[in-house]
C-alpha cells in the first residue's frame, strides 16, 4: 500500500514536471496537443499502477 | 484567462447559484442530505429494496446514491457547457478570453457540487457502517476521467451550439435517455448478456458509474479495463473537441 502511494506520489510529480515544462515552450497549439498526450498517458498509467498493485496483493 | 479569473468565475458561479435566497450555500448541502435521506427511507426502509449478494440494509441506497451523484456531476456539467458561449456571450464580445477556458469553469464549479455531496455521502456510510476502504483512494481518478470526458463532451456541444441552437435542448432530452440506459437505478444483471456486453463496450458513462458503484455498494476494485477505455475515449474526444475549437475558433466569435 505504502509502495503503492510512493509510486503514485512520484508518477504525479513527474507528470507536473513534465507540464511545467511543456508550459514553458512557446507554442500553444502543440502545447495543448501535449498535454492531452499526458493527461491520457497519466491516467492510464495510474489505472494500470492500481490495477498491478491489487493483482499483486491479493 | 489566468487561473485566478478561473476560480474568480467558478466562486461567482456559485454565488449566482444562491444568491437570493435566505440559506445561501447552505442549499448545497440540503439538495444532496434531503435526496439520501429520501432514497434511505423509501427504498431501504419503505421498499425494502436489496441489493443481491450485499447484506447491508442500506445497499440499494447506497448503489443508488454512489450511481446518481457522479452522473448529476456528469450531466450538469455536459448541460451546462453545451451552451456556455451563448450564455457568456456578453463576457466574449466583450473581452478576449479563451474560449475552452469557460467549460473548465463549470467543471470546476460541478466537482465543488460533487464535493459537498460525496462529503455528506460519507457521512452517511459512516453512520450505516458501511466505509469503503483503501478503494476510495482510485475514487479521484475516476472523477477525473469522467470530467475529462464530460469537459471533452461539453466543448465539443457547446462549439456546435453556437451555429445549430437546437444542440442545448438535445442533449437534455438525449441525456434524459442516456441515464435511464446507464445502470443508475437498475442493476446489470437483470438485463440480458448482449445489453451488458453493449454497456461495457459502448456506454462510457457505465464505465465510471460501474467503478463508483464497485466501491461504495460493493466494495470491490472497480474494473480496471473498463477505466483504461473510458480514459482513452475521453481523450480522443478531447482531441477531436480541440481540433474542431481550432478549425472554428473566429467563425465562433463572429457568430456570437
Amino acid at each position: 500500500m505504502i509502495l503503492y502511494l510512493v509510486v503514485l506520489t512520484l508518477l504525479s510529480l513527474l507528470l507536473l514536471g513534465l507540464v511545467r515544462l511543456v508550459l514553458r515552450r512557446p507554442g500553444s497549439h502543440h502545447n495543448t496537443l501535449i498535454l492531452i498526450g499526458l493527461s491520457c498517458l497519466y491516467l492510464v498509467l495510474v489505472f494500470q499502477l492500481s490495477h498491478f498493485f491489487a493483482a499483486s496483493l491479493q | 484567462m489566468t487561473l485566478s479569473l478561473l476560480l474568480a468565475f467558478t466562486r461567482q458561479d456559485f454565488v449566482d447559484r444562491y444568491s437570493g435566497s435566505a440559506f445561501g450555500a447552505l442549499w448545497a448541502f440540503i439538495h444532496p442530505l434531503v435526496m439520501i435521506f429520501i432514497f434511505t427511507v423509501i427504498f431501504a426502509n419503505v421498499m425494502g429494496a436489496r441489493l443481491p449478494g450485499v447484506s447491508s440494509v442500506y445497499s440499494y441506497s447506497i448503489y443508488l446514491v454512489a450511481g446518481l451523484l457522479p452522473w448529476l456531476a456528469f450531466a450538469n456539467t455536459l448541460t451546462r457547457s453545451a451552451s456556455v458561449f451563448l450564455d457568456k456571450r456578453h463576457i466574449i464580445s466583450k473581452v478576449h478570453i479563451g474560449l475552452p477556458y469557460l467549460p473548465i469553469y463549470i467543471v470546476l464549479s460541478e466537482t465543488l457540487t460533487f464535493l459537498i455531496s460525496l462529503a455528506i455521502f460519507m457521512v452517511f456510510l459512516l453512520l450505516s457502517g458501511t466505509v469503503p476502504g483503501k478503494t476510495l483512494l482510485l475514487v479521484p481518478f475516476i472523477f477525473l476521467s469522467q470530467q475529462i470526458l464530460a469537459f471533452a463532451l461539453g466543448l465539443l456541444l457547446g462549439i456546435l451550439n453556437v451555429f445549430l441552437r437546437d444542440i442545448k435542448e438535445m442533449v437534455t432530452v438525449l441525456l434524459t435517455f442516456w441515464f435511464w440506459l446507464t445502470p443508475i437505478v437498475w442493476v446489470p444483471s437483470i438485463a440480458p448478456q448482449w445489453v451488458q456486453y453493449l454497456q461495457d463496450y459502448f456506454n462510457p458513462a457505465y464505465q465510471f458509474i460501474h467503478a463508483y458503484q464497485a466501491i461504495f455498494a460493493y466494495g470491490q476494485l472497480p474494473d480496471f479495463a473498463g477505466l483504461t477505455r473510458l480514459v482513452i475515449l475521453a481523450h480522443v474526444v478531447l482531441l477531436g473537441a480541440w481540433l474542431l475549437f481550432k478549425a472554428l475558433e473566429k467563425d465562433i466569435r463572429d457568430f456570437i
